[in-house]
């Protein structure tokens, strides 16, 4: 007999941490309790993007969403939902400028605009359960695909639809098969790229995690297309969830004969194991990933021959990321006209003139719902920030947004309506790289975030070519200049020129996007930039050379708080009379602004 | 590189020449055999290919479009190739400035320097934060002591800037055969054999190369480990 | 060094799987010895040099002996935007070591690591990989320390 109930619990790595997995112990007993297991199903799903919220429950098929789900509350939820059939209000989702809860999950903001492709499956299955998928209508299109296409058919569908790779890179992913199908070569890889390296970005992750199959499923049809027997996902050290969920997956589809030798009974054999990383940012970038799997440094070389033709082991390579492999079964499910009805542009006869399909960004910083969120190529920037995100909380003003991670730079408010779409954003001098979209508001200096990503370059680059290793030092060391208020004007100058530099003698795609955020920040924040220099400010009163901390006295109510925590003992004053900082031992640490109940604290 | 039409030939214009090339050569190679000069730090014909230094990159101009490509490995094909152009002679600048950010006495660098244009004092420094040092990481040591000695005494350590020339774990060689090929090949001179007390010493990787004569023969420099062996080769006990 | 000859027959002794070989190494004896990477170099035939080149190229070996506790501050985006460099800051400050640092006594030692993937909760701190500590105030390092401590019976 069927449950009436399924109750989905999330796992994903952010769930987990916020102890989802005793919400889930907690709800097993008390329906066992009550006598209810043959009536209400508890499953452990994947991510549900809105790790904000969680630990996240979803209670299908009514699709109401509980949020920040604690073991205590289990009872109540219990009693109220399950057993006289009302949602329970208390744990129900608010919407963060207040009103009433929204039980429907389809009805939340952070849901309601999203177009699930990608993440079809997400909440919806266990992600341990070859079954859940294949119930979904999981596999289906690898059994059309064997039965009643050919390979070349197989490419010309994926090259009609347009999809273009969603690891940054948006080459289109029909192009590279078929070229692949074209090397020359008995032995074809087809690989995954699970690396996910741009801090920010976990769209990958809750993929691998939550829904492997379709990674599976994706890497078996590109196989059968340009005729490889033997595949690999890479995954980043970082992802050990991921690795588990992915092998468990692997073992669960050989099984059912989806996978190895004679796939549905069909001469076509196609076996994947996993590879893991060893942390290096760079491996991302394809043919470092290749050298990684074969036992060597990341170390990029020269794509003049190209890897499909020359890749892993020399031999003919098709390396497509996570999120470009799921959505590849619904693109032959549903077929290429559908997928490239969605976004924008014509890829009738060009398979680079638009954007189709749709898009998991990683929406985070000064947004009121971050997460995960999958939208049609073609939404406004406007439209992913203010609605899907729910604005910028706290009343705080939109400063810029920082879209494609360290490869990525940043847009201001006057391109707030560009659409998304990976020709438009290059054009204005970002890029979508893996779907990283970072709200930063007034209290963020476009200096300080800019120094951020080169330093996290500059850390992660491999060191083989001149211009990367050392150009992007250079960018970071006048950064630091900058942000310290003892640069000149010229060097600022002469910023452009070196960043222009870097991005066209570099080796590999690291070294040629890292200098994005400081063409960006020099091209729509040439003012708050200079400023820094100039007057020797902070707009933003981040920059700790430029600024400095004040109590203000007429609401400081001498708690002694900031006093405790000030790690310099710079801080002094009576109980419950207002305190003074002492301005010449003031490291500007911010303990005593984060401690503050009365925002008393006063950065200028 | 095959001296066979492998793939066909390729007419290709170089600087304005045209010529025909045979398909798998490199755009270097092609320059050189007209006679076009095109400088290198981290090329050499003796092993493989690393494209790091960059300092050969040459625009290729394509169906309208160009593009900056490295002229070691990039093959020949139906393109026009500039190699001094206005922007590729600024590249060539602005990569020997690079070098000399942590190079800046060298003698070489300076003088390319001098060579692309640079005047005055070069405009970046980091040799206060990451300290001075003649190596520039081109790996040419590392490729010819891997694929022409065998020995693969030398390699790379770290990554970004903190990348380095270093034996294994970075401390001392046991398979040094002190044959000096990755002082000869270093285009910095940024490895140094010194003789000491008739010990030649490598210094880049602190090796200290212990070779001991044999007194038979007294032409016979070898490592103190090897001894054993060579005494059961030839017999002969040590000392004598 | 019979665990290394495990591990390296536990991957089928094969060259390409030396980055796994080398993780399952730090798995067990919290770091890489000098003496494990001279046995995998001399088993799998692959130089020393290249050895040292991979174990110390990515971010995941340590040749040095590592805390007990590795307490990792993640300073991805996500985390940067809400205030990780204090969060580094104030744990420095609490275990008296620098970032990259081991603490004399060989309990803790202070890392950053690129992204979790754990955005949701930002700020995050992870001890030794495992647990996720999210939504960390700076302010809190102390006890956080001190709670890893007890664990010690201190």
């Amino acid at each position: 007999m069927d449950a009436r109930l399924h109750v989905m619990v999330c796992s994903g790595t952010g769930c987990v941490s916020n102890n989802s997995l005793p919400v889930r112990d907690a709800l097993i007993e008390e329906v066992a309790k009550r006598g209810l297991q043959q009536e209400v199903r508890v499953v452990l799903t994947g991510c549900h993007g809105f790790c904000a919220a969680g630990p996240v429950v979803l209670v299908q098929p009514d699709g109401v969403f509980y949020q920040q789900m604690g073991p205590k509350d289990v009872p109540k939820l219990v009693e109220e939902h399950f057993v006289k059939g009302r949602p329970y209000t208390a744990k129900l989702y608010v919407p963060p400028a207040g009103g009433q809860p929204i039980p429907k999950l389809m009805d939340i903001a952070f849901f309601k605009d999203q177009l699930l492709i990608a993440l079809r499956n997400r909440g919806m299955i266990d992600a341990e359960s070859i079954e859940d998928y294949i119930s979904r209508g999981g596999y289906q299109a690898l059994a059309k695909v064997l039965t009643s296409m050919t390979p070349d058919e197989v490419v010309t569908e994926i090259t009609k639809s347009g999809l273009r790779g969603r690891g940054g890179g948006g080459f289109p992913t029909g192009v590279k098969w078929a070229s692949c199908r074209k090397a020359k070569g008995d032995l074809k890889y087809v690989l995954c790229n699970g690396d996910e390296g741009d801090p920010g970005a976990f769209m990958d992750r809750s993929i691998m995690e939550g829904d492997p199959h379709s990674v599976l499923e994706g890497m078996c049809i590109a196989a059968y297309a340009i005729g490889s027997t033997e595949g690999y996902v890479y995954v980043r050290k970082e992802y050990p969830l991921a690795v588990q969920r992915i092998q468990i997956a692997i073992k669960q589809a050989t099984e059912y004969g989806l996978l190895g030798d004679n796939i549905l009974g069909k001469p076509f054999s196609f076996g994947i194991k996993v590879r893991r990383g060893g942390g290096a940012f760079v491996c991302g970038e394809s043919t470092a990933l290749m050298a990684s799997i074969e036992g060597k440094p990341g170390e990029p070389r020269a794509k003049y021959i190209h890897t499909v033709e020359q890749g892993l082991w020399e031999r003919p390579s098709c390396l497509n990321n996570v999120e470009t492999f799921a959505n590849v079964p619904v693109i032959i499910d549903r077929g290429a006209e559908w997928f490239a009805s969605i976004g924008t542009g014509d890829v009738s006869t060009d398979p680079w003139g638009g954007s189709k399909g749709t898009k998991v960004f990683s929406l985070a910083g000064s947004v009121a719902n971050t997460g995960l969120v999958e939208v049609p190529m073609g939404i406004s920037l406007r439209s992913i920030i203010y609605n899907v995100g729910g604005g910028i909380p706290d009343d705080k003003k939109f400063k810029a947004v920082q879209t494609g991670g360290p490869s990525g730079g940043f847009l201001p408010e006057s391109l707030l309506d560009l659409p998304v779409d990976f020709d438009r954003l290059v054009e204005a001098g970002s890029m979508m790289g893996s779907g990283g979209m970072v709200v930063l508001d007034e209290d963020s200096c476009i200096v300080d975030v800019a120094k951020y990503f080169l330093r996290f370059t500059a850390d992660e680059s491999c060191g083989k070519c001149t211009p990367c290793r050392i150009g992007n030092v250079i960018l970071l060391d006048t950064l630091e200049k900058i942000a310290k208020g003892t640069a000149t004007l010229e060097e600022i100058n002469r910023l452009e020129q070196v960043a222009t530099d870097v991005k066209q003698l570099s080796l590999c795609g690291l070294g040629k996007s890292a200098p994005n955020p400081v063409l960006t920040a020099l091209r729509y924040f040439r003012e708050e930039v200079e400023e820094h220099v100039r007057e020797h400010k902070c707009r933003a009163g981040v920059c700790r050379d430029l600024i400095t901390f004040s109590i203000d006295p007429k609401t400081c109510t001498g708690c002694t708080l900031c006093a405790k925590s000030c790690p310099v003992n710079c801080i002094t004053g009576e109980r419950k009379q207002p305190h003074v900082i002492d301005d010449e031992k003031c490291t500007r640490c911010g303990s005593c602004r984060t401690v503050c109940n009365f925002k008393s604290v006063v950065v200028q | 590189m095959s001296e066979e039409n492998v793939g066909g030939m390729v007419t290709m214009t170089i600087d304005g020449r045209s010529g025909e090339f045979p398909a798998d050569m490199t755009i270097l190679e092609a320059a050189r055999s007209m006679g076009v000069e095109i400088p290198t730090l981290c090329y050499s014909e003796a092993v493989s290919q690393y494209g790091a230094c960059r300092l050969c990159t040459v625009e290729i101009v394509r169906r309208g479009r160009s593009r900056y490509v490295i002229s070691c490995m990039h093959p020949v094909g139906p393109f026009e190739v500039r190699t001094d152009s206005a922007g590729i002679r600024d590249a060539r600048r602005t990569l020997v400035e690079f070098f000399l950010a942590r190079n800046p006495k060298s003698p070489e660098l300076n003088a390319l320097y001098a060579k692309f244009g640079g005047t005055g004092k070069p405009p970046y420094t980091l040799a206060s934060q990451f300290g001075e040092t003649k190596c520039i990481l081109c790996g040419l040591c590392v490729r010819v002591c891997a694929e022409v000695i065998g020995a693969s005494a030398v390699g790379f350590a770290r990554r970004g800037m903190a990348k380095k020339v270093a034996a294994g774990m970075m401390r001392w060689s046991e398979t040094c055969i002190g044959c000096g090929s990755c002082v000869y090949v270093c285009p910095t001179n940024a490895i140094a054999v010194a003789d000491i007390n008739s010990v030649p010493t490598g210094h880049v990787w602190k090796h200290e190369q212990d070779h001991r004569q044999c007194r038979t023969c007294a032409s016979i420099h070898a490592q103190p480990e090897y001894f054993p062996d060579m005494q059961a080769l030839t017999l002969r006990p040590e000392g004598e | 060094m019979e665990k290394v000859i495990e591990i390296i027959e536990s991957w089928g002794g094969r060259k390409d799987c030396l980055i796994e070989m080398l993780q399952d190494v730090q798995g067990h004896y919290n770091y890489l010895p000098e003496e494990a990477l001279g046995v995998i170099s001399s088993r799998l035939n692959i130089p020393l040099t290249q050895v040292t080149h991979v174990a110390t190229f990515y971010s995941a070996f340590s040749l040095k002996p590592q805390g007990k506790y590795r307490v990792a501050v993640c300073t991805g985006t996500s985390c940067y935007v809400k205030g990780a460099t204090q969060i580094v800051e104030a744990f420095e400050r609490e275990l008296k070591v620098q970032a990259g640092e081991t603490s004399p006594d060989g309990l803790f030692s202070l890392q950053t690591f690129g992204c979790k993937g754990c955005c949701g909760i930002a700020p995050v701190v992870t001890v030794n990989d495992d647990e996720v500590l999210g939504r960390v105030k700076s302010t809190k390092a102390a006890k956080i320390v001190k709670e890893l401590r007890d664990r010690e019976g201190h």
